[in-house]
């Protein structure tokens, strides 16, 4: 196997970890055992404190709209170590968790400070995607 | 390197291939680097959580063993050892593992840990507070080792998979792109040379024929 086979290999298998589909948040909070399927195949399982904090976080009505886990996606384009937030839901819990408000068009932009402060909160319903236009 | 680029093919179509292949190995780069950072940031604070984890079993643990010695004075310690046989448990443990960036890593949770008196199984009558107070603060003990084995083996998971991503960021850097660079610019340069040749050649054949 060549170099470059290699590296489309390694760039397919950097979001196996993503979930195959994300679930509501009221979903998993009747779940015994909340986790989501990956793209692998594996589980990924949720702690229960984390849903009940965002639970509590969250107006109940929202609760069928925020979809976990959230994605934090790593964009090279956006410069390094900045990320992004999707969906309107998302982007108002992570808002309200880290006390900024710049979102604009259900999109908001995360710096590595601000990242960390998230992941250090959201362990297990946050996720990192790395996005690239890539046509591996 | 060179000889490396000497073993291309010196053709625009080469050229084409090598842009491509430049192009895949930037990018895969960036995304490497991002992963390597983001991983390498996860670490830090998961060796911070490891740290305090580690404090806390200890003093914990220390706390216990000294509850446990004044039960032992109190009650003696083969009346201690019957307590102990007496109090046996099955602890349920629900192992289950999640993602950091695509690391597996265990999730550790567990029942109650902490028992009310009556739970424990060995009389009241016979025994001290002390022995109530030495099984309580083991059972603290108990939490913050599960606790620092979950955070523990997190750390080892992060840190293999740091060492291998900066591996793989480095070779791209240092090896991969160097060399596919130096192999463009090698097509580059012969055929530039080659342009050149045909650009003399048809100048002497043009002077020829005049």
């Amino acid at each position: 196997m060549n170099n470059d086979e290699l590296l489309r290999r390694q760039l397919k298998i950097l979001n196996r970890h993503l979930p195959a589909e994300r679930v509501q948040l009221s979903e998993l909070l009747k779940c015994e055992r909340p986790r989501v399927r990956t793209k692998s195949g594996e589980t990924h399982r949720f702690r229960k404190e984390e849903l009940r904090y965002l639970a509590e976080l969250v107006p109940k009505e929202l609760h069928s709209k925020l979809r976990l886990p959230i994605l934090i996606e790593l964009t090279p384009q956006l410069g390094s170590g900045t990320a992004k937030i999707s969906g309107n839901t998302e982007c108002a819990v992570v808002g309200k968790i880290l006390g900024i408000k710049r979102e604009s068009e259900g999109e908001l932009v995360l710096y590595r400070p601000e990242i960390r402060a998230l992941r250090k909160k959201l362990q297990t319903t946050t996720q990192y995607a790395l996005v690239a236009g890539l046509s591996v | 390197m060179a000889s490396a680029a000497e073993a291309i093919t010196p053709t625009r179509g080469e050229l084409l291939k090598l842009a491509r292949r430049i192009e895949l190995a930037k990018r895969g780069h960036q995304l490497l680097k991002e992963k390597r950072d983001a991983l390498v940031a996860e670490l830090f604070d998961v060796l911070d959580e490891l740290q305090d984890a580690i404090e806390e079993a200890y003093k914990r643990m220390d706390e216990a063993f000294k509850e446990l010695t004044a039960a032992e004075i109190t009650m003696g310690a083969l009346e201690v050892k019957k307590a102990a046989l007496a109090s046996g448990r099955d602890l349920e443990v629900d192992l289950d593992t999640r993602y950091i960036m695509g690391v597996t890593v265990p999730i550790i949770e567990t029942g109650d840990v902490r028992r009310r008196v009556t739970e424990r199984g060995y009389g009241l009558i016979q025994t001290s507070s002390k022995l109530d107070d030495a099984a309580r603060k083991f059972e603290a003990a108990l939490e913050s080792i599960i606790k620092l084995a979950e955070v523990e083996e997190t750390a080892k998971s992060l840190a293999r998979e740091v060492e291998e991503t900066k591996r793989r960021v480095n070779s791209l850097e240092n090896i991969i792109i160097p060399q596919l660079e130096s192999a463009k610019k090698y097509i580059e340069f012969r055929l530039e040379e080659l342009e050149r040749e045909t650009f003399f050649r048809l100048k002497r054949i043009k002077r020829a024929m005049v």
